[in-house]
């Protein structure tokens, strides 16, 4: 998969919504040199469905996993897809990033295009405390359901921190 | 698959995760498994890299695991060869930009064979681990560690 092809696609698809778009390349090797790719796009979070819909429909996506950045004043979201299996070094890890306002922290979600999304969505939810609109099933993962703070939130430190002992607490009261 | 008619031994891969998410080690494991069965090629996993003759890397290399992976690579003895398994460890994947990885691992230590992927699949790591046997032929022809 040449990430120029896939860049352009999606320059087309979504044109002012593409904030920013980057293609790292890794050359290796020194006989017959091989190169990787790592694409990142930034996209609006009004145009976030409409780019993985574009994905899913044009490029076969995995999705590897959804990780977050807390950035003081929003949260960044990065979905990891690798793209291109079956082609040998034709798979690149492609990325998309949208900024979420924390004062407006909503997201939709992606689990009608790729059902398997909603793991990650789920974890994300009970983390950072976004709310993943549409999900299908929202419960908390891996906190329990009466744990009131996001453990992976910078401005929450203080609080954070008494709850995580809280719980370690209780989770080793009987030994 | 057909291995090289000079393929004489068996390959004993020494396994090290740098900090990966565990996706690409349930991978080389898979590979492992009967579906997969690379035992069946000569390739087995060993418990030290002092028996190795290839690592098989995974991971970012996070700052505590830095020193240990020169370490390993240096007890690795000669002819040896590198392959590192997946985008983390390729290019930095997931954990690019992050503050407290030191990678990609061929900023680390020399690599000869890159399996792209997140994770990367089984036969990819298998067509890895056999590019890897060409280039530990190479060396030994050369008389490296001979």
């Amino acid at each position: 998969m040449i990430p120029e092809t896939m860049l352009s696609s999606f320059r087309d698809a979504l044109g002012q919504a593409l904030l920013d778009d980057k293609a790292i390349e890794r050359t290796e090797g020194t006989v017959a040199p091989q190169s990787v790719y790592d694409v990142w796009i930034t996209v609006e979070r009004d145009a976030f469905h409409r780019t993985i819909a574009h994905l899913c429909a044009n490029f076969e996506p995995h999705l590897s996993v959804i990780s977050g950045d807390d950035l003081g004043d929003t949260l960044a979201l990065n979905y990891h897809f690798s793209v291109g299996w079956g082609e040998r070094y034709g798979e690149i890890t492609f990325t998309v990033r949208t900024s979420v306002p924390k004062n407006d922290l909503r997201i939709p979600t992606i689990t009608d295009l790729l059902p398997g999304a909603q793991t990650s969505e789920r974890e994300k939810q009970e983390f950072y405390g976004i709310t993943v609109e549409g999900i299908p099933d929202g419960r908390n993962l891996f906190l329990p359901e009466d744990m009131t703070i996001h453990p992976w939130r910078l401005d929450l430190e203080d609080e954070t921190s008494e709850s995580v002992k809280r719980l370690v607490k209780w989770e080793t009261r009987d030994e | 698959m057909a291995l090289p008619r000079s393929f004489k031994r068996a390959l004993w891969v020494f396994h090290v995760a740098t900090g990966s998410c565990n996706g690409c080690d349930i991978e080389i494991v898979a590979a492992l498994t009967p579906r997969y069965d690379v035992e069946r090629f000569g390739i087995m996993l060993t418990g030290t890299p002092r028996h190795a003759d290839v690592l098989l890397i995974t991971g970012p290399v996070t700052r505590p695991m830095l020193p240990r992976l020169k370490r390993i690579y240096e007890q690795t003895p000669d002819p040896k060869a590198v392959i590192v398994v997946g985008s983390c460890g390729c290019t930095g994947g997931v954990f690019y930009e992050s503050y407290n990885t030191v990678g990609p691992i061929d900023e680390v230590i020399p690599v000869d064979v890159y399996v792209p992927g997140c994770p990367a699949r089984p036969e990819a790591i298998i067509d890895g681990v056999v590019k890897a046997v060409t280039k530990l032929e190479t060396l030994e022809k050369s008389g490296v560690g001979g």
